[in-house]
C-alpha cells in the first residue's frame, strides 16, 4: 500500500514516467545549448562531432548525437587548455567563477580529483539531494543524526536541520565509535552513516556493548562506497535488528538510494537523464543486462556533466518499483577496469570478496587485489586479519590461498596483514580494491 | 529543479529545535555544546567579521581544512567566506586528503587557507614542499599543531586557527594572539590554563570551566598558547 506520508514529495516521486519524460526533455532542450555557449570543453567536443544545439530537438535526438564525454577528457582539457588557475573545472564551467559559492570534489582514488562547483544562496545541492532518501528511511522533524566527519564534498548537516531533524556533530570516523557508544546511549539518534572501514570496529565494540539496545533508536543506517560484507550485513541486519540502506553516487550528479523495497537504488531523474549503454560503448544495454551507468545533470548549471561516462556497471530498471516511485533503478556491480585477467580467466573483486569474508579470521573483507598489469600470472591477494581471531597466520595463508585458486581456478598468493594496517590505507571512505603494489 | 522543490517541501516543515548538538574537550572529558540557531548566526556575523580582515572578499577563494565534528566552529568562517562573495574549498582534515589540498592549491588562486594541520602539512611538505604549495596563498592560518612546520617554511603571512572550548580563535597575520568573540565568552588563565565562561546569551551556558589548555590571555585581550 503505497501512503503519502512516505514521501517528500509525492507529487515527483511517484509522478507518472510521461510526466518525467516531458519534464527531462524540457531541461535538457535548455540545457544543450546553454551548455554549448558556455562550456569550452563541450563546445570542442561538440563541434569535433559536427554536433550543434539546433540538431537536439528531442531525448532521442539527445541520445543519437551528442558524444559521451569522460573523467578523463575532463582532466585531459584542464591539463592541456588552461593555465594554471584559467580553468580548474576542465572545460566544464558555464558561469563566471565569482558566482562559484562551494566548490565540493570527487574521491580522488583513480587520480587528482575533479572539482565540483556550486552555486547556491540557501542550502548547498549536495545535502538537499540526500534529503529525499533521508524521509524515506523514516527521519522526522524531532529526531535527531549523527553528522558525518568527511567534508570534502562540503558540509552535510544542512539536511538535518531542514528536515527538523537535529544534527549531533561528533566524530564518527575510525576509531571514534566507542566514543559514541555514550552519544547512542544519551542522544538516541535515528540515522547514522557507516562505511567499511568502520566495519571491524563495530565487531569489536559488540564484544564490550549491546549494540542491538544501543542502536534501538536507529531508523536507518546509510552504507556507501562498496557492498556490505555478507556476514556483517547480516549481524546488522538481524543482531543488531538495523535496517541498512545502500547508496551510491548517480554518476557524479547526485545521489541514488535505497528505498525500504531494497530491490535497487533510486535514481532522481527529475536531477538526471540516466543512460545504460553496452560496455562496448554506444548502443542501449541489454534490459536486464550489465551496462555503463552514463549521466546528464539535468539541474546543475555551473557545471553540468552532459553523457557523462561514470565508468560504474550497473543493472538498470524503469519498472515502478514496490515503494511506488516511479523513477529509474539501478544495481552496481562494480567499476569498468576492475577485472583482471589471470591465464585467461577473468576476475573481479566481488568473487574475491565472497571468498575472504567467508572465513572468520577475515570476516571483514578487508582485501586488495595487487595488479601492477591487468593481466597477470598469478593472482595476488592482500587481505586484512583480526589478530584476536587468528591463531595460527600460516594455516589461515594456506586456507585462503586454497580457497581462493581452488573457486577461481587460479594461481593465488595471499599476502596477510593485520585489518587496522589494511584499513589504515582506505581513503575517504573505502578501501581501493585494486592496487598497483 | 529539485533543490528548488525539496526545499520547498521542506520548508513546511518545523526546523530542529537548535542548530547542532556538538562536544568540546574539556581538562580531559567531552562537554556537550548545543549550538542555538541565534547562537550560530551570532557566530556567522563574527566569522564574517574575520574573514573581511583577512581580505576576503567577492571571488576570494579560501580552502577549509577540516571535519564535520569541527562545524560549530568552522562553518562560522565558510559562511563568513560565502556572505561576503567568496568561495570555500573543502579538504577533510586526514592525510589523505593532503593530495586534494595540493590539487585546490595547484588548480585555483587560493587566497586563505584556514585550519591546515599537522599531518596534511607534513604529507605536503614531504611530497612537493610546503613553501611551494602554498607559494600565492595570502594568509595560511593553520592549527596550532602545524605553526612549527609552516613557519619553517619560508617568506609565508601565517596566523592560526584554533578551537578553545566552544570559542573559534583566530589569529591574522601580524596579529600578536588569538583572537576570540569577547561577546560571547570569556577566557581566562588563573590557573596556569585557560578557562572560559560565556558572556553572551547562548544555550550553552558556562561559568569557568578549566579547558586544560596551557595559555595565556594579554592585556591586550589577546591568546597566547603556552605556559
Amino acid at each position: 500500500m503505497i501512503t503519502t506520508d512516505r514521501y517528500l514529495e509525492p507529487g515527483i516521486e511517484c509522478a507518472p514516467r510521461k510526466e518525467l519524460l516531458a519534464d527531462q526533455e524540457a531541461q535538457l532542450l535548455e540545457l544543450v545549448p546553454y551548455a554549448y555557449e558556455r562550456a569550452p570543453l563541450y563546445r570542442r567536443v561538440w563541434d569535433d562531432a559536427g554536433v550543434t544545439p539546433v540538431d537536439v530537438r528531442s531525448i532521442d535526438d539527445f541520445i543519437e548525437r551528442v558524444p559521451l564525454i569522460t573523467k578523463d577528457m575532463i582532466r585531459e582539457f584542464r591539463d592541456r587548455y588552461s593555465d594554471r588557475y584559467s580553468d580548474p573545472y576542465g572545460g566544464l564551467l558555464c558561469v563566471d567563477p565569482k558566482e562559484i559559492t562551494t566548490i565540493g570534489s570527487s574521491s580522488g582514488t583513480t587520480g587528482d580529483p575533479t572539482f565540483f562547483p556550486e552555486r547556491w544562496t540557501e542550502s548547498p545541492p549536495l545535502p538537499v539531494g540526500y534529503m529525499r532518501a533521508l524521509w524515506e528511511i523514516g527521519l522526522r522533524p524531532g529526531d535527531s543524526a549523527i553528522t558525518s566527519s568527511s567534508t570534502f564534498r562540503g558540509y552535510l548537516h544542512d539536511m538535518y536541520s531542514r528536515l527538523g531533524v537535529m544534527p549531533l556533530m561528533v566524530d564518527s570516523w575510525i576509531g571514534a565509535w566507542s566514543n559514541l557508544m555514550d552519544v547512542f546511549e544519551r542522544h538516541r539518534p535515528a540515522y547514522v552513516q557507516i562505511f567499511a572501514p568502520f566495519l571491524p570496529e563495530l565487531n569489536a565494540l559488540s564484544e564490550r556493548y549491546n549494540l542491538k539496545s544501543l542502536f534501538s533508536s536507529l531508523k536507518g543506517v546509510s552504507y556507501a562506497g562498496e557492498p556490505v560484507p555478507a556476514r556483517m550485513a547480516a549481524r546488522i541486519r538481524d543482531e543488531w535488528d538495523v535496517e541498512i540502506y545502500m547508496y551510491t553516487s548517480a554518476g557524479d550528479t547526485g545521489v541514488a538510494f535505497e528505498c525500504g523495497a531494497h530491490d535497487g537504488y533510486h535514481l532522481w531523474e527529475d536531477t538526471v537523464l540516466a543512460e545504460h549503454l553496452a560496455l562496448d560503448g554506444g548502443a542501449a544495454a541489454e534490459r536486464t543486462g550489465v551496462g555503463e551507468l552514463v549521466c546528464t545533470s539535468l539541474d546543475d548549471l555551473v557545471a553540468p556533466l552532459i553523457r557523462y561516462r561514470s565508468d560504474d556497471l550497473v543493472r538498470y530498471t524503469d519498472d515502478t518499483c514496490a515503494c511506488g516511485r516511479t523513477h529509474a533503478r539501478i544495481w552496481p556491480v562494480g567499476r569498468k577496469g576492475d577485472e583482471t585477467v589471470i591465464q585467461g580467466h577473468s576476475i573481479l573483486p566481488t568473487e574475491v570478496w565472497q571468498i575472504v569474508e567467508h572465513l572468520p579470521e577475515t570476516e571483514s573483507g578487508l582485501f586488495q587485489i595487487v595488479r601492477p598489469e591487468r593481466e597477470l600470472p598469478e593472482l595476488r591477494v592482500r587481505v586484512g586479519y583480526d589478530p584476536a581471531a587468528t591463531t595460527d597466520l600460516p594455516g589461515l595463508d594456506a586456507r585462503l590461498t586454497s580457497e581462493i585458486s581452488g573457486r577461481l581456478g587460479v594461481p593465488t598468493t595471499v599476502e596477510l596483514v593485520p585489518e587496522r594496517e589494511l584499513r589504515e590505507r582506505a581513503s575517504v571512505n573505502k578501501l581501493p580494491r585494486i592496487t598497483k603494489s | 529543479m529539485t533543490t528548488g522543490s525539496t526545499l520547498l517541501a521542506a520548508s513546511e516543515l518545523p526546523r530542529a529545535s537548535d542548530w547542532g548538538l556538538t562536544w568540546y574537550p574539556a581538562a580531559g572529558s567531552l562537554c556537550e555544546y548545543p549550538v542555538s540557531w541565534e547562537d550560530h548566526e551570532r557566530d556567522c556575523e563574527w566569522g564574517t567579521a574575520m574573514m573581511r580582515q583577512a581580505g576576503v572578499h567577492d571571488g576570494t577563494v579560501v580552502c577549509l581544512v577540516s571535519s564535520g565534528q569541527h562545524a560549530a566552529w568552522t562553518v562560522p568562517f565558510a559562511e563568513g567566506v560565502r556572505r561576503l562573495g567568496g568561495t570555500v574549498a573543502f579538504c577533510d582534515a586526514w592525510v589523505w586528503d593532503a593530495n586534494r589540498l595540493r590539487t585546490f592549491l595547484d588548480r585555483l588562486p587560493v587566497h586563505t587557507v584556514v585550519g591546515l594541520n599537522a599531518i596534511i602539512a607534513k604529507a605536503l611538505d614531504e611530497t612537493v614542499g610546503l613553501a611551494a604549495a602554498l607559494s600565492g596563498v595570502a594568509h595560511v592560518l593553520p592549527r596550532q599543531d602545524a605553526l612549527g612546520l609552516i613557519d619553517g617554511a619560508g617568506d609565508l603571512a601565517v596566523g592560526c586557527f584554533e578551537m578553545i572550548g566552544p570559542a573559534p580563535a583566530i589569529r591574522l597575520p601580524g596579529d600578536a594572539g588569538l583572537r576570540y568573540d569577547t561577546a560571547e565568552w570569556s577566557l581566562t588563565d588563573g590557573r596556569g590554563t585557560l578557562a572560559i565562561t560565556t558572556r553572551g546569551p547562548r544555550a550553552h551556558q558556562v561559568a569557568d570551566v578549566d579547558l586544560g589548555i596551557e595559555g595565556r590571555v594579554g592585556d591586550d585581550g589577546l591568546v597566547r598558547f603556552g605556559s
